[in-house]
């Protein structure tokens, strides 16, 4: 097994999907940690439908939204001429969605867990909420900012149902690692399957423990 | 939390209420007592619950005993390419009395490495001769495989005219092929780029599908404005004439020779299946879905079937 194009696809659509990710989670999961609106129920339930939709369902709305003969489709294609299935944009675009669930939660969990008192002293001393969001709301909310991160990498570094809808299995753009596997299972290459499996499962296993000791560390410190 | 409830009553005498029979301890019973109530109470919950889970059973019993001499509905692994025109036999076969089919559709490679770890399959209707014969030869199949159809491909367009000078210019953004390793009109599909020499122009634009079907999806809605197809596609009634195409010459690639072989345990059923998919009736449909099926068994050549020629170039509107 010589191709390790998969391998560092996988990385880097899950690394630029975590990223941008969390600048997107880090205003929704504040807004739902803080709101009293009427809307956060339903906001919340949108937030959450990727953990119980089945990836056929989300991957076939996007063919269907990212397909040139739809409003948004065609646009893209106007504006970049390429089409957003079957490209690296396409995945990452979908894989934010996928993963959305996983960036947000840990997020709103640490939002609504930060007390009332320093950002009074905070707003006291003359921060405005920008500043005060930035100097003692992500300090505090640290590790719920890691695990956000994290977790929506190695959801996406397990994403394999939308990417075999929408992707396209085109090497070195769209053929990851789970679709790798499925691949080499289909054509009995099952030294390759198992290999990339094998690596697969390490790493989900790395990734699991560090997200639950950093889950502990942050008990510790608050008690 | 901190303030909600104090409004609007000044006095706050509602928490007062006192809690009636609190004090009558005497009458309480022991825990001992508590458990055994609760036990009986736990067992009445979980014989009601198996009196509701068994009746059912019994009723599901009492079925298949009565339906035994028709046993348990085929299983049949079919190609994807051929799923729409299978349905229809497997209607036709039903309607005749011959049992109840389940199509389980996928890519032959997908398919054939199920049935390697033991899917319950009994037949299994691949979209090349090759995996059918390695099974045979693995000791996996109860039959010698049989042709039972002989495919075509087709390039297909539902944006603008499918043409062989379209995909020779390169006129299109992404053209959509099934992905050779797994799927044989993948191969197919490869075969015929190289034979026309445009694995240049053509390969940073390939994208693949998992097996044909979905390859159809890509074009079908749009996201890749040019495909190689299964020809049975573009003429299924699911197309509902739309979109154009083209019927690559068969000539162009290794003819893709469709094979069937029946699985242990070999059923009456999935013979008579086969030989049913060998008959005039499904043979019609195959024929109507562009496929070319061989002769029958027996020897003599249906000239109708085989003889079919699809004129070179064809567009729907």
């Amino acid at each position: 097994m010589s191709d390790f194009g998969p391998i560092w696809l996988t990385l880097r659509l899950s690394a630029v999907t975590a990223l941008l990710l969390i600048v997107v989670a880090l205003p929704l999961a504040w807004w739902l940690a803080n709101t009293r609106s009427r809307m956060k129920p339903a906001v919340e339930a949108v937030t959450a439908l990727p953990l119980v939709l089945p990836p056929t369902v989300l991957g076939f709305y996007l063919l269907l939204l990212f397909s040139p003969n739809f409003p948004l489709g065609g646009f893209w294609l106007r504006m970049t001429g390429d089409t957003l299935t079957f490209s690296f944009t396409g995945l990452v675009v979908a894989s934010m969605l996928y993963s959305l669930p996983f960036a947000v939660q840990p997020l709103q969990g640490a939002f609504e867990a930060i007390a009332r008192g320093p950002m009074e002293a905070a707003a006291t001393l003359g921060a405005g909420p920008f500043d005060r969001f930035v100097t003692v709301v992500l300090p505090l909310a640290r590790r719920g900012v890691l695990t956000s991160l994290v977790l929506s990498f190695a959801h996406t570094v397990g994403e394999f149902g939308v990417v075999l809808m929408v992707g396209g299995n085109i090497p070195g753009k769209t053929r990851v690692i789970s679709i790798d596997v499925y691949s080499a299972v289909e054509s009995l290459d099952y030294q390759r399957a198992h290999i990339l499996s094998a690596g697969l499962l390490v790493f989900s296993f790395a990734v699991l423990t560090l997200v639950y000791v950093l889950n502990r560390r942050g008990r510790i410190d608050v008690h | 939390m901190h303030h909600e409830n104090t409004k609007g009553r000044p006095d706050g005498g509602e928490i007062m209420i006192p809690i009636a029979g609190r004090p009558r301890r005497p009458t309480r019973p022991g825990p001992f007592r508590q458990a055994a109530a609760r036990l009986v109470r736990l067992l009445t919950a979980l014989s009601l619950l198996g009196a509701i889970i068994a009746a059912p059973a019994a009723a599901r019993t009492g079925d298949t005993a009565s339906d035994a001499s028709d046993g348990r509905p085929l299983t049949v692994a079919v190609a994807a390419n051929v799923l729409e025109p299978m349905r229809e036999i497997a209607a036709a076969f039903e309607q005749e009395g011959g049992g109840r089919v389940n199509l389980v559709p996928g890519s032959t490679g997908k398919l054939y490495a199920q049935i390697l770890q033991g899917a319950p399959f009994d037949l299994f209707l691949a979209a090349d001769e090759e995996r059918p014969a390695l099974l045979f030869s693995a000791g996996l199949a109860a039959s010698l495989p049989r042709t039972y159809a002989v495919g075509r491909l087709a390039l297909y367009s539902r944006s603008g005219e499918a043409t062989l000078a379209r995909l020779r210019e390169g006129r299109y953004r992404r053209l959509a092929i099934a992905d050779p390793q797994v799927a044989p009109y993948g191969r197919a599909a490869r075969e015929v780029i190289d034979r026309l020499g445009l694995a240049e122009t053509a390969t940073p634009r390939l994208v693949m599908g998992e097996n044909i079907g979905q390859t159809y999806a890509f074009v079908a809605t749009g996201n890749a404005d040019l495909g190689l197809v299964a020809l049975s596609y573009a003429l299924s009634p699911s197309a509902a004439g739309e979109g154009s195409y083209w019927p690559v010459p068969g000539q162009w690639h290794a003819p893709i020779r469709q094979d069937a072989v029946l699985l242990h345990p070999a059923r009456a059923a999935a013979v008579r299946f086969l030989d049913f998919l060998g008959g005039a009736r499904a043979r019609e449909v195959l024929v109507r879905y562009g496929y070319q099926t061989e002769a029958e068994p027996g020897g003599q050549a249906r000239g109708s079937a085989t003889a079919r020629a699809l004129p070179d170039a064809e567009t729907v509107e």
